[in-house]
């Protein structure tokens, strides 16, 4: 498979890879790891006139302490997070969820902003131009149909990265910067939850850190992840969980839920319950809310009914995990 | 658009001129017949066309040959010296890990890169290491006696 032409710009500072993306809004990619950015171009998805290499610009990469925060910069590899005592001591789940994308040729190149960023994906989409010559174009490729169902009005396509859902479940914020601008918002915010146009980015804007807050004395609470696909090392997330447990001072007890590939974004529930109820109790209760929260239709190589389910196998497995880590601390 | 692309490949420094939009498999096959990087999918998934990159297993379908310029490039061409084969290539053979050998080079250069950052490797870490190399021949257990046959943990054959 050939990639379509394209002219690379490999600009040394932020503020000329800012001026690129203003000049050239609309028209040009940025590219870091590569590796799903090239694959959709090699399916002729996506055929930018220009891309931007992320590889000159300094300061873009590694992981570093501010205040009271942990910043990870854009373009840092899986690999290097994977590697990290202080992501391992701090935030061990985002560890976790690291080393479940994919396998290690790929933690090598592909970036924290690229898998964050990374569209979302549907069987009758996510094809060959071979498969889709002669087929109308569906609404994720500015058609006005539906492939996967009947008459869909929307589109349905999942978004399926694994570690977005333990920073959402971390209260991670991301900085997006552009010309000029730069802001810094919760992760949860980058999401529009429509398949058509996953991100509320804009074409001139750069994510290019990740802040994760330092949990303070006391507050401390256990992210655990949970992940489901058949084919270890090569499977995207065809469901997936992050748990948020902590108990404050009260006895009161909060949990977080964010399920993964359960439609356009992840979807965060939380639930908190006073001294008295028992997790095992309230446990019906949140799986209702996964249930009524979650979508699943047959557009993955397994069928929405079965993804569906796992959704709540997995919340479960992820709450179950959290709570036996927070006994295990409390004994040692 | 085409442009002078300097690549350090096992060593020896080459310049390219090529069109930018192609890969580094692209140009390793085509362009300096080092051939013995195979292309399986073309999109990241088999393993088939792994080389290193400044030491680590990358795929050379999904790295831009721009994105390669000024890192040190080593392919299975590069293992052997003065005509010896490298010990690990050597243990693939004396344990039957290939078969038809198109994953062979990918297998070994992973294989390669990990018993470097970690000559003790256990099997667990050998099963993780080449999670991403497809192989349809062997079903994995000679490939992973071979690169265990180098890995001083403890239990070695």
């Amino acid at each position: 498979m050939r990639l379509p032409p394209f002219e690379i710009f490999e600009p040394k500072t932020k503020g000329g890879g800012f001026n690129l993306l203003n000049r050239y809004k609309g028209d040009i990619k940025v590219i870091s790891g590569g590796t799903e950015l090239v694959v959709l171009m090699k399916d002729g998805l996506l055929r930018p006139r220009y891309l931007m290499s992320l590889k000159n610009i300094k300061g873009l990469k590694g992981i570093r302490r501010k205040g009271r925060s942990l910043i990870i910069g854009c373009a840092t590899p899986l690999e290097e997070i994977i590697k990290s005592r202080e992501v391992k001591s701090l935030f061990p789940a985002l560890v976790d969820a690291c080393i479940l994308v994919a396998a290690p040729p790929i933690q090598n190149r592909a970036t924290i902003g690229g898998n964050i960023l990374q569209d979302t994906r549907c069987i009758y989409y996510n094809q060959t131009e071979i498969f889709r010559n002669g087929l109308e174009p569906c609404l994720k490729g500015g058609g006005n149909l539906c492939r996967a169902i009947k008459g869909g009005k929307r589109c349905f396509s999942v978004y399926q990265s694994d570690i977005a859902p333990v920073l959402i479940a971390y209260d991670a914020k991301v900085k997006i910067e552009s010309k000029g601008e730069s802001k810094s918002m919760p992760i949860m915010e980058l999401f529009t939850d429509k398949g058509e146009k996953p991100f509320t980015l804009e074409g001139d804007e750069l994510l290019t850190e990740i802040e994760i807050p330092i949990p303070g004395n006391g507050g401390k609470g256990i992210v655990t992840y949970k992940k489901f696909r058949v084919r270890d090392g090569i499977e995207y997330p065809f469901a997936s969980a992050a748990a948020m447990v902590s108990i404050n001072g009260g006895g009161q007890e909060n949990v977080v839920l964010v399920i993964g590939a359960c439609g356009a974004s992840p979807k965060r529930l939380s639930f908190s319950f006073s001294e008295g109820d028992t997790i095992e109790a309230k446990m019906g209760e949140i799986l209702d809310g996964v249930d009524k929260k979650t979508v699943a239709i047959d557009n993955l190589a397994l069928p929405g009914e079965y993804r569906k389910e796992m959704f709540k196998i997995m919340a479960k497995r992820a709450i179950k995990d959290a709570y036996d880590l927070i006994r295990k601390e409390k004994t040692l | 658009m085409k442009r002078n692309v300097i690549l350090r490949i096992n060593n020896e420094e080459y310049t390219v001129l090529t069109k930018t939009n192609r890969t580094l498999l692209e140009v390793l096959r085509e362009d300096l017949h080092l051939t013995g990087t195979k292309e399986g999918c073309g999109e990241g998934v088999c393993g088939s066309c792994t080389v290193l990159l400044d030491g680590r297993p990358v795929r050379s379908c999904l790295l831009l040959v721009t994105e390669a310029e000024g890192r040190e490039i080593k392919t299975i061409e590069g293992l052997a010296k003065e005509g010896r084969l490298d010990p690990i290539q050597e243990a693939f053979i004396e344990h039957h890990a290939i078969q038809c050998g198109f994953c062979s080079p990918g297998m070994i250069l992973t294989g390669y890169a990990l018993l470097k950052e970690n000559p003790r490797a256990t099997e667990e870490e050998i099963r993780f290491a080449i999670s991403g190399n497809i192989c349809r021949c062997t079903g994995y257990v000679k490939i992973v006696e071979a690169i265990r046959s180098l890995s001083t943990s403890e239990g070695r054959r």
